[in-house]
Order: C-alpha cells, then structure tokens, then sequence
C-alpha cells in the first residue's frame, strides 16, 4: 500500500544459536565465534547485493551512533560495542546485528508501507542463516533473551508521520486504542523514546500464540487505520484553517532554508511541517526523498560523520543549517 | 490461632499439604481463603489456591514448598530472571519451565508456538503439533481426576497428581530441535 503518512516498514526476527549463552551473558571469545561463525554463512548469501562486516569496536563512538541514527543498528548493540559487530547489505535495507540482545538479529527496512516484502525478505535471510543452528523447542518457538520476543522472535514496525493526530491531541487516544489491540507505539528510535518530528512506531505487542502472517497482517491492518484516521484529521485541519496551515508550511520552510543555526530537535519539527505541506500538495518543489534524506542528516552524530570530525554543540547547529540550506536551495 | 496471611483474624480453615512426601500445614481465616480462590464449598479452584498458598509459604520463608529453580547451564536464578527479565541461556528455558507457562500467557495471551521452525517442513510441524496436543490431553485429564481427588478431600492423591503434571509440563521445555 502507497500513502503519505508511512514513511517506512521493517521487520526483524530475533535469533540464538544453540550451545552458546545469550549475548548479554556471554564471554568475549565467545562472543567472537558468534561473529566469525556467522560472518562464514554471510559470505555465501547474495541477497541484497552481498554484506559487509561492520565490527563496532573498530568505529568511532560517532560512527556508532551515526549508525543508530539511520536506524541500522538498535541503541542496544552500542552496550554491547565490544562485541558487537553488523552485516549491512549494499543497498542497506537488509541487515543482521551480531551479539546484541540476542545473538542475531535479523533486519529488513524499506522505505513505505510495504510488510509482506520485509516479512519475506527477512524469511530469506532467515532461512539462510538456520543452518548455524537455532536455539528453538516445539512448545516455546524461537528461545530469546528477553521472554517479550520468545516464539516467533518476530517485531514488525511502521514507521508513522502524524501530524494531525499529535497537532490534534489524539495520540494518547491511538495509543490506548492500539495497546487494547496488542500493539506498541514507540518513539522515533523504539523502545521510551520520544515521537521526534511527529513521527511514531507502532509494532506488534506479542510474539507468542500466533503465526507471522498473523501478526504482520495485524500490525498492517493497524497501520492502515491509523493512516486512514490521520488523512481524515489532516482534512479536517485543511477545512477548518487552510491559511493557517499553509502560514505553519512555508514559515517551516523558509527557516530551514534560510536559518544560520538549528538544533535536532527545531529542525525534526520544522520537517515535519514542511512534509506535512509537501503531502498537502502546498510545496511542489521538495521530493519526499529529499525529505527523507535530510530527516537523516540533521541527526547529531551524523552531521559529525559528515563532518569528518566532531563538532561543539553550537558548530553542530551551525552545520545542521548549512547542510538543509544547502539541500534546499 | 490467627491466620498466616493477615495476622489478624484467627484462622478459621487449616490446608494441610503433602510435597514429596513431606506434609506441611497452613491456617487461614475465612476471608483470606475466599481472597485465594477458596469458597465456602468444596469445589474451590485448588489450583488458584495452591498458587496462593505457595505465595504466602514464600512470603513467610517457608521454602520447602518452591525452591527457587536455578539453571544447571548458565547458573541463572529464577530470582535472578525475573528482578532482570532476561534468560541468561536457551536451557534456562527447560529450567524455568513450569513457571514459564503462567508468565506467557499473561504476558502474550499464550504459551505455546504457532509460527515457522526451523528445517521442518509443514508435514513434520503436523506432527509436533498433534504430539502437543496430546500432552496437553494428557494434562488436562490429570487436571480433572485432581478436582476429583480434592472434592473428596483426598489430598495425598491430589499431591501425587499436581506432581505428575508438573512433570509432564515439565517435559515439554527445554532443548533444541536441532
């Protein structure tokens, strides 16, 4: 399904393999057979391009976050930096987290609404990784660190703008109606995080007592409620104060392309308004690619991977602005 | 003599408990005993109650109702697990099994996998399936002959047969398919 509101899907299945502790656990050599035992089926698999090993404790506390920030990596494989070590696909949309809560942690992000492809990639991935062994039983499913992730070991996610809804104070109420669901609602970057630029995560709850294709169909039919109500309000908005909103679009849009300074938190704002007159048709020069691609490199540790070098909190202001000027102009 | 729950009303029902051959008493007063699933008949929800019990017998230090199940492979308390809510290894999962069930059905609505497995093909997961079902047939008639057993008051039978389901649940955890 194509809308407006899903800015993008990714699915991820939570993997141990047998006769090792789990990761958190787990001794440093140990922990090295992982990656090395890992790394040996990787090279065989072609899907996505082919995989690159990223070994954590070889980057820069920046490159690490920078990672973390273009969602790739979760914040909880930075606590396990020692150890912990990525597969990224060239076309950067598959990946495969080694000894990060669980020993491996499958991945697929793709930009929209687009579950049942995620799902399946993630099954190819899934199915080429099995032969390492699996730590599984008939009754529990798929054995996992944390019992939230026992079974399938399956979390699907949507990434959502809503605007209208949070403008409109209904996301409490979109909480409670998705919790009643089995449903989570995150932030920006999971788990107590908050919805930075007006962008949430919704996600299914469980893991256990149901197939996957019964939790993805879920967490889509979720989604595309949501996305529905949010087009409804977004009109409803547009009909009640049309200069308004368009005041709220182009006062966005002219401070990202002008200002001198900007900190994370204005310019995830400022975007979210500036998409919210893209989607409304009222800015017609800007693709939501672009869009896309600036979400991306206003984020703190990644302006300094840009950079080269890390900056003060000012300069990193300083270079925010003449990044989206630059992309803007 | 006042019961062991409150401390303040005198106790009014005395359970009396065999666990592996090793009797154990508990009084309680009227109110506490409906509060654990007791009820002024004889068809009361032993199970419910036995869970009550155990609570209260930990509470008050009684251990040699439910010692703390520790794993043999990677040493992690139960304790441990739950203050953590992390398993520190697959076979902690064995371990901890017959405490697993309660918590994952409160926590995911179900305890038992209905997704993809590994290397199996759909034939081979019938298969699994219909062997699950039997045990859980299996524990589910125990289940019934231990409310007989306790209508009738017969509760070293009924502790034979809580013994037996746990084990049989027991059995069910555990290791790797591969």
């Amino acid at each position: 399904m194509s809308n407006k509101v899903t800015i993008s899907t990714r699915v991820r299945f939570a993997r141990n393999i047998e006769g090792f502790s789990f990761a958190d656990s787990i001794d440093v050599s140990r922990a090295e057979k992982i990656i090395q035992a890992v790394e040996q089926t990787m090279k065989k698999i072609k899907i996505g391009g082919g995989f690159e090993l990223i070994r954590l404790s070889n980057l820069s506390d920046i490159d690490c976050i920078a990672l973390v920030e273009n969602h790739l990596i979760s914040p909880k494989l930075l606590h396990n930096k020692a150890i912990g070590a990525l597969f990224l696909s060239k076309d950067q949309m598959l990946s495969v987290m080694v000894n990060e809560e669980d020993h491996i942690r499958i991945q697929v992000i793709l930009h929209g609404q687009k579950t049942r492809e995620a799902f399946e990639k993630a099954v190819e991935l899934d199915r080429a990784l099995e032969d390492l062994g699996y730590s599984c039983n008939p009754k529990f499913g798929y054995l996992t660190s944390c019992p939230t992730n026992t079974g399938t070991g399956m979390r699907v996610s949507i990434m959502l703008h809503l605007p209208a809804i949070i403008r409109t104070g209904n996301l409490q109420k979109t909480m409670d109606s998705c919790s009643k669901l089995g449903i989570a609602v995150r932030g920006t970057y999971g788990e107590n995080s908050e919805a930075l630029g007006h962008m949430i995560q919704i996600s299914n709850q469980v893991t256990l007592g149901h197939t996957e294709e019964e939790l993805v169909t879920t967490v889509e039919r979720i989604a595309t409620q949501i996305v529905d109500w949010e087009m409804l309000l977004r009109k409803t908005m547009i009909d009640e104060d049309r200069i308004g909103i368009e005041d709220e679009v182009n006062r966005a849009y002219g401070v990202l392309a002008n200002a001198r300074r900007l900190k994370t938190k204005e310019a995830l704002k400022l975007l979210s308004d500036l998409r919210l007159g893209v989607d409304l048709g009222m800015i017609k020069n800007i693709s939501r690619d672009k869009l896309d691609e600036i979400q991306i490199i206003v984020q703190p540790a990644t302006i300094q991977k840009i950079a080269g070098r890390t900056l003060t909190s000012i300069d990193r202001d300083i270079a925010r602005a003449d990044m989206v000027r630059d992309r803007l102009n | 003599m006042v019961c062991q729950r409150c401390s303040q009303n005198p106790a009014a029902i005395h359970v009396q408990r065999n666990i592996n051959g090793k009797r154990t008493q508990i009084h309680l007063c009227q109110n506490c005993y409906k509060d654990l699933g007791g009820s002024s008949s004889s068809d009361f929800g032993w199970p419910s109650l036995l869970g009550g019990i155990d609570g209260i017998q930990n509470a008050m230090g009684i251990s040699e109702a439910k010692k703390t199940p520790k794993c043999q492979t990677c040493g992690l308390t139960y304790e441990n697990f739950i203050a953590n809510g992390k398993f520190g290894c697959s076979n902690c999962y064995g371990e901890f099994n017959e405490k697993l069930e309660k918590m994952f059905k409160r926590m995911h609505g179900s305890a038992t996998h209905q997704g993809r497995m590994p290397n199996i093909s759909d034939g081979e997961k019938i298969v699994v399936k219909k062997a699950l079902k039997t045990k859980e047939q299996k524990i589910a008639e125990l289940n019934q002959k231990l409310a007989e057993a306790v209508k009738v008051e017969d509760y070293v039978l009924a502790a034979t047969l809580r013994d037996k389901i746990l084990a049989l649940s027991k059995r069910g955890g555990g290791g790797s398919v591969k």
